[in-house]
């Protein structure tokens, strides 16, 4: 034997080390201790999600949701189909919940704090301990009254519990929320005709996700006719923007239009004092009668402080319709401005804040936050630092709603379950918990002294509701409520709504059950009478209104000469949801601008005042003033300037502190003297174009700065079609005259047709009937005649433009954030987009015209999985590749980043990673691991969530049967509040995707480049003839805007 | 009276032993100027390197590209340098072929000037794929999943016709160089030239059956290398042409860029021709004649070019296509107007001054419109490629394109690369081809002219002859 290494030795060393070589050289970043469940639990099977019922609590609205979960992690929120109020959808703030779950930027933990001295961690014990110490202090120096528990219009449990523990420490309540009176429960979906008096229900008042689908219902095409929409207001916001005609008033007029309408005044007055024509008022009038309308309002944006007049006058316009659209709200703004006092007076010891962040709702000339820092102990329950909790001198960060157990009662008869889906992800604590055990220590404890947690406080409540056995099933269905309402079953009623809103408990309120015989009063047949209204004007239930020739008067100085109109945002609805990342790089539905506030100038305006689109603009009113960037707008009253409100944050986490305006800077502490709630309408302010250069005019970054894009106001895409017809429309009449006559020749064919006679091309037909697949010129061996041929209907008479499908395609599908400065170069990575036009021609004048959003398109343009398509060719590496069941496969890990694809896309829906992006921990926890997380120098587009197509496949083999329509449902499908797509197999001629294909109003965009896309459109549907391509101005509704108001 | 005879091309040349000294006195050390010039080359393809490190690490994000327009100025500069690389092949391959005596002087210029710009060139789709790490993946290689490249895709062409023209191009730039490298070798005195040479001349001792087969080599290479001429840009047109994007999807492509490339091709060897005959005082070898050939050959070049504009805008209107209309009227009318009114003026328009003779005769004017020239090539493929794809069917897709930092500094990092290699070529290559440039002049003779000459002094008479292959053949 030789004393070198034996041959067993080297081959030890050899595998060893070859081991470890592999080992390193596989991972890829740090490495990570990988603890497995060291005893599984049973409900959790790696790879397979699990569903939570829940109920969103992003807005009043409390929509019904499914929460799905990976391992623990909630991933993902959707509607809960059988919920009566979400039907299965969910907007876009639904959507971007787990983005306020996962923010990286939320209170970790209680912290005891000298605002900008130092802060304190605390344990949740010491944290108790010291509040219950503060309270006992106050109580024992006779301050009880000092306490004051400043809350959120809180519904069923919590509301008790609220009102128990004050009671038990001797405390005072003072609830703040204003917009949770709006009202819910409101059923039109089978009116014909609707009128909404600035209640944006499309986006915030009410509940916009039951609204959403009951407008589609009512608005879009079926069975010859459609209804009719009118929108009064001063501004057209994206409710606005949806209507057939927009009647703009003279602001604070709006309740004298109302009541000509309801007969109460005479419409030469109203004309009047209205500046509407009287032809249009009585024509309104006459319509609302004949097709027993239906009335919405007030909306926030427009409540002054003559709010209740409207209120009433609305309601008389509602009469006979089983309730009151517009019930009276909570005076909370009374409320408030004597809470400042005290404040102010040093009457108030103690400020528990659970409230919706009350130093940045209020107007800023209320002096909140001042007043808050005179008192001496300030806790905050926020879960994010938002302006109030900045102030505070004690955090006790709340449970995000994902984690937390709870009730809610958006309407009556609809009682919903909260449960936690997850751990928290942060050392929180729910507020209820809090009360109940700082209530104990101070030897008074609530709920009897047997409720020792909140779940426990909950379940005793829930005991008559939902009991022993019925507790679970309440919970698996996420509350007890009814199934919701079909249309056409005489839907259009209202339901009552007294009582739904006054914060009545569970116990309270019992199983109540909506009352068939309102809920069943159909527009349609009640046929209403102008007798009828006449009777009701008598009723002295509902006050008369006022002299009608005294309009609110303009609270501006002697300079001021544009009204002001701060409007609710979609996206972030009062502010609370500023700090979600993809509500941020959502461009706003209406004037497509994302990461940044705007002010809304009529062109004729701003012309005169020489402001152009992207100057900076100062804002004045007497209370304060605001610079923001200017976005000239067509749908605002030319004396009229509209700032939206969410943006402005002094804090709120990295992404959202500093960025934008917040316009209640400008808004007085006015009073609603009726109601007692805030009246921010009726502020007159000054605009002014300030010395800093204009950057960007929006529509085509012609002026950016070679090294500053950064700086200044981006409007993402066009306002008008150049004559493209991507977005088609078409009148009812024209309609009904084609369904007689069966489908048209091929949209957009007309000129070559008349090329052909010159012997020029004729494209190839794209048929829509399922037997056309595979369409000729495909056939390169990429289809399987037995597989399915996957495909889309987008109904573009149903789309509102709300872009939650974005959202959702953000959530599930993992699309990072880019910002702002992205964003300007068209380096989002949108998969799904809203592309909103004006005007259908190429002229740019036409859509700043007065009459210039009274046909504005909507179009969601995602992947149209080409059969033919134009980006597979030019893959040198067969990144971009067909799958056998129609896709348009896009391998990452193939793609070696040409982006001749996204060259050759006549689309443009291919997106590139410009970059590797970053989900800061733990924000990544949303990750969906079903899809991969893509990296820089990679080509990404829309799969048509391909991932669930493979789900639904394999269930539907384990389930050993064919797949069926509606095994795959894409996100976007799934969350769509108006049920917009239609997805399923085109080549199945039973499918409900083949069946809505052969529509007459079917087409596909851009046909003539012969890419067969799977994805028809259905054109829009106009009351009158639509501008159809070409220059033509004709516009499908009359114009509301007065030619020269100011 | 003695008569001197001198080839017409090249009166001022006597005879062998001039061209000999001549080629080889640029083979020396290098003065300061020059070693100026190369630090500047070399600084800039430094930081072309640190801004494409910078595009790897961070990502193609430091590129102004955007959204709708994919390409920019990464790919107008690919197609910029392999338009230059045409001239080259142009001037060696075809004028050989057809036998044009002014061919002789520079085409050793104009080659080495297409390799490196196709050197160049081939950077660039390394460079602008966000991937570059797997660029091989282009490549058919053999691959154990049985994963090849797609053969539809205009860019495998590409690949592939780029690295045949390169390899081509090189070959026949070395087997021409093969027996001047000889000359050097048996003229140097500087030892490690000797060496280098001795290497590169591979063993050449000018023997009658190593000219016979050299002849014979050579014209075969020149017959292999004309097609290609025409087949590398009609093929980089295709990148283009077989996309249906507005603007792109052109029949007239693969002519219209094959002129392009030629016009580019031509004003850069008269951009780098003029200064080198004035720096290395060549002027006895790039006579007036050829810059009044190369002047034809770029009014040629830059008439058809205007044609082909011409073309596509006819072509765009009687289409009645909406979508091709507007992207040529945005050309003209659009945000990108500049670019495209200065792509018509310096191609299609100012070249046409050289129809003037003083103009044309007139070296600062002819260098002058040369680079204007060179800049509008640029600006064409830059008018191509962005405006099109910023401009193209969805309208909500349309934006603008801004270059980004590494672009610039690796756009003349371009420059400096290529401008590095024509540098060393100058000075380590024979520039001037010496045994062609031979064969147009007057062969020496036994009884010389010139030893007549020198018994009367003051009676000389020179005869200038149109000398070229059919002379020397007949001869």
């Amino acid at each position: 034997m030789s004393d070198g290494m034996k041959r067993r030795d080297f081959l030890k060393v050899l595998g060893v080390s070859g081991a470890g070589a592999a080992t390193a050289g596989c991972s890829t970043g740090d490495v990570e201790k990988l603890i497995p469940y060291v005893i599984p639990s049973e409900d959790i099977v790696p790879g397979i999600p699990t569903y939570y019922t829940s109920t969103c609590r992003e807005c009043p609205a409390g929509c019904g949701i499914h929460v799905e979960t990976h391992e623990g992690r909630a991933t993902k929120v959707e509607g809960n189909p059988d919920h009566p109020i979400s039907r299965g959808n969910l907007c876009a703030r639904g959507q971007a919940s787990v983005q306020g779950l996962y923010h990286p930027d939320r209170f970790q933990g209680p912290v005891t704090r000298e605002p900008g001295v130092r802060d304190t961690v605390v344990t949740w014990g010491t944290a108790e301990r010291l509040l219950a110490q503060r309270i006992r202090e106050i109580q024992q120096a006779g301050g009880g009254g000092g306490i004051v528990f400043l809350t959120q219009d809180y519904t069923g449990t919590m509301n008790r519990l609220a009102d128990e523990f004050v009671g038990a420490i001797g405390a005072r309540r003072v609830i703040f929320d204003p917009w949770q009176a709006q009202p819910r429960g409101l059923q039109f979906a089978d009116a014909n005709y609707l009128i909404s008096f600035g209640a944006d229900f499309l986006e915030t008042w009410g509940s916009p996700v039951e609204y959403s689908w009951q407008f589609a219902q009512m608005h879009s095409y079926r069975n010859g006719r459609r209804g009719k929409f009118v929108w009064v207001g001063p501004h057209r916001p994206l409710t606005g923007l949806n209507a057939d005609q927009w009647l703009a008033p003279r602001p604070g007029t709006e309740h004298l239009l109302a009541q000509a309408l309801a007969g109460r005044l005479d419409s030469a007055t109203a004309a009047q004092q209205t500046e509407i024509p009287q032809a249009t008022i009585d024509q309104i009038a006459q319509e609302f009668r004949a097709a027993g309308g239906v009335a919405l309002g007030p909306g926030a944006a427009i409540s002054g402080p003559n709010a209740s007049q409207l209120r009433d006058a609305i309601g008389a316009l509602n009469a006979g319709r089983g309730g009151n659209a517009g019930v009276a709200t909570r005076p909370s703004g009374r409320e408030m401005i004597q809470l400042v006092q005290q404040m102010n007076a040093g009457q108030v010891q103690l400020l528990l804040i659970d409230a919706q962040n009350p130093a940045y709702t209020l107007p800023t000339s209320l002096g909140f936050r001042q007043a808050l820092e005179r008192v001496p102990t300030r806790v905050s329950f926020s879960s994010f630092p938002d302006e109030t909790a900045e102030l505070a001198t004690m955090l006790l960060p709340n449970h995000h709603f994902l984690e937390a157990w709870d009730d809610y009662i958006p309407e009556a008869g609809v009682n919903e379950l909260i449960q936690p889906v997850m751990r928290p992800v942060f050392n929180t604590k729910q507020v209820g918990d809090v009360l109940i055990s700082v209530a104990a220590q101070l030897g008074t404890p609530v709920g009897g002294g047997l409720a020792n947690t909140y779940y426990d406080y909950l379940r005793t409540g829930w005991a008559g509701l939902a009991g022993g056995e019925a507790w679970r099933e309440a919970v698996r269905r996420g509350g007890v409520y009814p199934a919701p309402l079909t249309p056409g079953t005489g839907a259009a009623g209202f339901l009552p709504l007294q009582g739904a809103t006054a914060g009545a408990g569970v116990v309270g309120a019992g199983a109540a059950t909506t009352d068939p015989s309102q809920t069943t009063a159909n527009l349609a047949t009640t046929g209403q009478t102008g007798e009828v209204l006449q009777a009701d004007v008598q009723q002295p239930a509902t006050p008369a209104g006022p002299a009608p020739s005294a309009p609110v008067a303009a609270q501006g100085d002697a300079n001021g000469n544009l009204n002001l109109v701060v409007y609710p945002s979609y996206r972030f609805y009062d502010g609370r949801t500023a700090n979600r990342p993809w509500l941020l790089e959502l461009p706003d539905p209406v004037t497509k601008v994302p990461w940044e506030s705007w002010v809304e100038i009529h062109p004729r305006t701003a012309e005169e005042m020489g402001i152009a689109q992207g100057d900076l603009v100062e804002v004045t009113s007497q209370h304060g003033s605001v610079t923001t960037w200017a976005y000239v707008y067509p749908g605002v009253r030319p004396d009229t300037v509209a700032i939206q409100m969410g943006l402005g944050h002094a804090a709120g986490g990295r992404w959202t502190a500093g960025l934008g305006v917040n316009p209640n800077a400008l808004l007085g502490p006015t009073l609603d003297e009726a109601t007692g709630s805030f009246a921010g309408y009726g502020v007159r302010v000054r605009i002014a174009k300030t010395d800093k250069p204009s950057i960007i005019p929006g529509m085509l970054l012609n002026g950016e700065k070679f090294f500053n894009p950064s700086a200044g106001l981006f409007e993402q895409g066009v306002r008008v079609q150049y004559d493209r017809e991507i977005a088609q429309a078409i009148s009812v009449a024209s309609l009904a005259t084609q369904e007689r006559q069966g489908h048209p020749s091929v949209p957009g064919s007309e000129p070559i047709e008349s090329l052909r006679g010159k012997g020029g091309f004729l494209p190839i037909e794209t048929p829509t009937d399922p037997a056309a697949y595979p369409p000729p010129a495909t056939q390169y061996g990429e289809y399987f005649d037995s597989a399915p041929r996957w495909a889309m209907v987008v109904d573009l008479s149903r789309c509102i433009g709300c872009s939650a499908c974005v959202t959702a395609c953000y959530a599930e599908n993992n699309i990072p954030v880019v910002g702002a400065t992205e964003m300007k170069k068209g380096r989002d990575l949108s998969w799904l987009r809203i592309e909103r036009y004006f005007h259908p021609s190429g002229d740019d004048e036409a859509a700043m015209s007065d009459t210039g959003t009274n046909d504005v398109r909507f179009l969601p343009m995602l992947c149209q999985h080409c059969g033919n398509a134009p980006c597979e060719p030019v893959c040198p590496v067969y990144a971009a590749y067909h799958t056998p069941d129609g896709l348009n496969g896009q391998v990452y890990n193939r793609c070696v980043g040409t982006r001749y694809c996204a060259n050759n896309c006549p689309y443009k829906v291919r997106y590139f990673n410009w970059w590797t992006y970053d989900f800061p921990e733990p924000l990544n926890w949303q990750l969906n691991p079903d899809v991969t997380v893509r990296e820089k120098g990679v080509m990404e587009k829309c799969t048509f969530c391909v991932q669930r197509i493979r789900e639904g496949k394999h269930n539907a083999a384990t389930e050993n049967r064919p797949m069926t329509d509606g095994d795959v449902v894409p996100a976007c499908v799934q969350t769509c509040p108006t049920e917009v797509f239609v997805f399923g197999n085109i080549s199945d001629p039973n499918s409900a995707v083949s069946r809505a294909a052969q529509s007459v109003r079917g087409y596909r965009a851009l046909e003539v480049t012969n890419a067969q896309p799977a994805i028809v459109y259905l054109k829009k549907v106009t009351l009158q003839e639509p501008a159809h391509g070409g220059h033509a101005t004709a516009a499908t509704t009359e114009s509301a805007v007065p030619a020269e108001a100011h | 009276m003695a008569t001197e005879i001198r080839s017409v091309f090249h009166p001022e040349v006597a005879d062998y032993s001039d061209v000999n000294r001549d080629a080889n006195r640029l083979l020396s050390k290098p003065g300061k100027g020059y070693l100026a010039l190369l630090t500047v080359c070399v600084l800039l393809v430094g930081a072309a390197v640190v801004a494409f490190l910078a595009d790897v690490v961070y990502g193609l994000g430091m590129a102004g590209l955007t959204n709708p327009v994919g390409w920019g100025a990464f790919i107008t500069t690919f197609v910029f340098w392999v338009g230059i690389g045409h001239a080259g092949t142009l001037i060696s391959a075809i004028l050989f072929l057809f036998r044009a005596p002014w061919r002789q002087a520079i085409y050793r210029l104009a080659e080495a000037m297409t390799v490196f710009a196709v050197i160049t060139a081939a950077l660039f789709p390394i460079i602008h794929i966000g991937r570059p790490w797997f660029f091989y993946w282009l490549l058919p290689l053999p691959s154990q999943r049985q994963l090849w490249p797609n053969f539809r895709s205009p860019l495998l062409w590409d690949v592939f016709a780029v690295t045949t023209y390169l390899t081509v191009s090189s070959v026949f730039f070395f087997i021409g160089l093969i027996p001047d490298i000889a000359a050097s070798r048996d003229s140097t005195t500087v030892p490690w030239r000797k060496k280098v040479y001795t290497i590169l001349a591979l063993g050449w001792r000018g023997t009658d059956r190593e000219w016979k087969n050299f002849t014979r080599a050579y014209l075969f290479l020149a017959a292999l290398a004309t097609p290609l001429v025409l087949s590398v840009h009609s093929v980089v047109s295709w990148d283009f042409a077989v996309s249906i994007v507005p603007g792109w999807h052109t029949t007239i492509f693969a002519p219209y860029f094959v002129a392009g490339a030629i016009l580019s091709g031509v004003a850069m060897v008269v951009t780098i021709a003029v200064p080198v005959r004035k720096i290395f005082r060549l002027r006895a070898y790039l006579t007036d004649l050829h810059f009044d050939r190369m002047a034809k050959l770029l009014i040629l070049t830059s008439t058809i070019v205007g044609y082909a504009y011409a073309m596509e805008y006819f072509m765009a209107w009687y289409s009645a296509e909406l979508y091709e209309r507007d992207v040529f009227w945005d050309r003209v009318t659009g945000d990108y107007w500049w670019a495209g009114w200065s792509m018509i003026t310096f191609n299609a328009i100012i070249p046409q001054l050289l129809w003037f003779p003083k103009i044309r005769k007139n070296l600062n004017a002819f260098f002058l419109i040369s680079i204007i020239v060179n800049i509008g090539m640029w600006w064409e493929r830059f008018v191509i490629i962005v405006p099109s794809l910023a401009h193209s069917y969805e309208p909500w897709r349309f934006l603008n394109y801004h270059i980004g930092i590494t672009e610039a500094v690796i756009l003349m990092g371009s420059f400096g690369w290529f401008f590095m290699w024509m540098l060393l070529f100058l000075r380590f290559l024979p520039v001037l081809s010496i045994a062609e440039i031979k064969e147009i002049l007057p062969p020496p003779l036994k009884h010389h002219p010139a030893d007549a000459l020198a018994e009367s002094a003051q009676q000389r008479l020179v005869e200038e002859l149109p000398t070229g292959y059919k002379e020397f053949e007949r001869r």
